[in-house]
């Protein structure tokens, strides 16, 4: 383990997204870690049961700002995001990953100058960023996911340097576990089919090669990250959270079946004009730089506690 | 059509089509609907009240030339009514708040209005069924920043990031996802729409009042009988009259109706590279204008060594595909600017859209005679 237990003892953390895949994962380990955990919800209803409540439109800066006032956090963690989307959704992406970013940020500042704020963010590996390293004139084949997270990314910087504020930014892989309720993503959709004894199939091609990142990884990167933005002198870091190898989609559909003794399915390719980042890219991975942390979820591990939630979620 | 009227490649494109302006309250889209008044086009603006008094928008009585729905770009039903009301040819997006200072003190503003008001924009343009381009200006400013945004480097100087440039970093980027064709299909739309972003250099001209600007500060001094402080003299700046971008965003956005595919992307207008005057050297020259004012240029060098380096525009694209080009020379620009303030001091409360028509024309004939194409007739 590289984040503390120690460090998080009865400290006061602000998580939004605490429902999805990623939040869920981050809340239980701070509940392991007896912090003292609040999620930021839009309705009391969807609130984890192990969190205090705050309820709030993200997007409303003032009443952000008014809430925040109250409670002094120590860290803000913001994994909220709109994932990949098509059709008419776009401009909601840009709304909740722009917006909800911009007003996050600003209600810290006005509030809670001194919390350490942790931004969840990609890795570029999938969809269309066309890499970290093209300068911005030369980006045209951008989706609204990947824009959004490089908006969201451009605000963090702003205030941390503009105004100060203690920023951490994760870029993260394409992560898999449980709680993940896309069924268009590979692993959800492919343990899916099997428990209800169909075929998995293919997006795109199985020979595309992909990082995937067992999400309690990715969460314990997110702690540790924020120990580090809190203790050190700098007001700024990025960092990539990525497992140490690629592999391609079909070995993963392979591994998926193997684990689930279903070596029997064969998997079939549907063909899908997928093209605005729901598909992940071939472009090369570059080894990010190394920042102390690394996964220690072993491929099988992951994916056995993954299919055993499907499991339970189907059962129930 | 008034006696002013030039038959050139830009009237012929813009007589009698919908324009719709965004920001045209603003000291860079008032000049611009004069201008597209003057070519014939049905002028339609939204934008916030006038940024204060003076201004351009005001001076030059555009509020009875052209039609001026007021409204915020920050809030989307307010934009998309207007869209779908005016079902607009071309879109010229101005809109923004454009002062780096002002970001400081309110960057939930900033990047609103500039960020999210550009997505409202383009969504509107995209809904109302009636765009064939659109133009969605940004600034030079994103490029001081060019790299931090793909390498973040401990060691950045502070201050590369203020909100206004982050903010224009981040609607260029809303831009280029909006313009991609994958996009535009993927979201239902079958027929493509092309968007284009522009960045200008440093605009002057007549009817600028804005605070922290160079020639409004100068124009303040010499009414108010002060002195010009100045705390950069040897920095240099890419200035350009308000009509040089402003012929390059006309010219491109006929093009691009013409052929949708062929100009996309993001394009410079900026000054000639031989051009390049200094902050002092800039000053002197306008104070000359005035003769024996009550105003000195005083310098008072600010060594903490904050200031920027030279930025230039690369604007090989549009003269490789636009054949556009930079008209002025700065000295004819001061010649402009110190007429314009000379004739709005001297008779405050005149109309000065006949000073702004005959400065555009005076602008179309040089381009005319230098054989530009948007200036000339085909």
């Amino acid at each position: 383990m590289f984040y503390s237990s120690r460090e998080w003892k009865d400290k006061s953390v602000l998580v939004t997204g605490a429902t999805g895949m990623l939040g869920q994962s981050v809340v239980q380990l701070l509940r392991n870690a007896t912090a003292n955990v609040t999620a930021l919800v839009r309705s009391a209803s969807s609130c984890p049961q192990s969190c205090k409540a705050l309820v709030c439109d993200i997007t409303d800066s003032d009443a952000l700002s008014g809430q925040l006032q109250s409670s002094s956090f120590d860290f803000v963690l913001h994994l909220a995001a709109q994932s990949q989307v098509g059709g008419e959704e776009a401009t909601a992406t840009f709304q909740s990953n722009i917006s909800g970013t911009l007003h996050l940020l600003e209600a810290v500042r006005t509030s809670n100058p001194n919390a350490t704020l942790i931004l969840a963010s990609t890795d570029g590996a999938s969809g269309c960023w066309g890499g970290f390293k093209r300068p911005l004139a030369e980006i045209i084949d951008i989706g609204p996911y990947a824009a959004s997270k490089m908006c969201a990314e451009i605000l963090a910087h702003c205030y941390a340097s503009s105004f100060g504020l203690s920023v951490g930014i994760a870029r993260l892989t394409n992560l898999y576990g449980p709680y993940d309720r896309n069924l268009r993503r590979l692993v959800p959709g492919t343990i899916c089919s099997v428990l209800q004894g169909q075929e998995p199939s293919f997006r795109s091609s199985p020979a595309t090669p992909i990082n995937f990142l067992y999400v309690d990884d990715a969460a314990e990167a997110i702690l540790f990250l924020a120990e580090q933005v809190a203790g050190g002198r700098t007001t700024l870091r990025t960092v990539t959270v990525r497992s140490q190898k690629l592999m391609t989609l079909g070995e993963m559909v392979d591994a998926i079946l193997t684990c689930m003794g279903r070596s029997d399915l064969r998997p079939k390719s549907v063909q899908e004009d997928d093209a605005m980042g729901g598909s992940p890219a071939s472009t090369p991975i570059e080894v990010g730089e190394d920042w102390g942390w690394r996964p220690h979820v072993s491929l099988e591990e992951g994916l056995k506690k993954t299919i055993s939630w499907y499991q339970q979620k189907i059962t129930e | 059509m008034d006696m002013n009227n030039m038959d050139n490649n830009l009237s012929s494109f813009y007589a009698g089509k919908t324009v719709l302006v965004t920001g045209n309250t603003g000291f860079k889209g008032s000049w611009l609907c004069a201008w597209l008044d003057q070519l014939g086009a049905k002028v339609v603006g939204f934008a916030l009240e006038p940024p204060g008094q003076p201004n351009n928008f005001e001076a030059s009585r555009l509020i009875d030339r052209i039609t001026h729905v007021n409204g915020n770009v920050c809030n989307r039903e307010e934009v998309g009514r207007c869209f779908d009301q005016a079902k607009p040819d071309v879109v010229l997006h101005l809109a923004a708040q454009a002062l780096v200072r002002q970001s400081y003190d309110d960057p939930v503003e900033t990047f609103d209005a500039n960020v999210m008001g550009t997505v409202n924009v383009l969504d509107a343009a995209r809904h109302c069924g009636s765009v064939k381009a659109v133009v969605s200006i940004t600034s030079d400013k994103c490029y001081r920043n060019q790299n931090w945004i793909w390498g973040y480097r401990e060691n950045d100087e502070l201050g590369g990031y203020d909100p206004y440039s982050a903010s224009k970093a981040c609607s260029e980027l809303v831009v280029r996802c909006y313009s991609d064709s994958r996009f535009q299909k993927v979201t239902g739309f079958d027929e493509f729409l092309p968007i284009a972003s522009t960045r200008a250099g440093n605009v002057i001209g007549g009817g600028d009042w804005a605070r922290d600007r160079i020639i409004p500060d100068i124009v303040r001094a010499i009414v108010n009988e002060e002195d010009i402080v100045i705390r950069s003299p040897n920095a240099t700046r890419p200035w350009q009259h308000v009509l040089e971008p402003l012929s390059g965003y006309l010219w491109l956005a006929a093009k691009m109706a013409e052929d949708p595919e062929k100009y996309l992307g993001g394009w410079n207008f900026g000054p000639a590279d031989e051009d390049m005057w200094t902050v002092e050297a800039m000053v002197s020259e306008l104070l000359k204008r005035w003769g024996p004012a009550n105003t000195a240029l005083k310098i008072e060098e600010d060594s903490s060594g904050a200031e920027s380096k030279l930025l230039r525009l690369d604007c090989t694209k549009a003269q490789e595909y636009l054949g556009w080009r930079a008209i002025w020379s700065v000295t004819e620009a001061l010649d402009a600017i110190s007429d314009w303030y000379k004739a709005f001091l001297h008779e405050p409360g005149r109309d000065m859209y006949p000073v702004v028509i005959s400065q555009i024309n005076q602008y179309t004939n040089r381009a005319a005679e230098k054989g530009l194409t948007w200036a000339t007739k085909s």
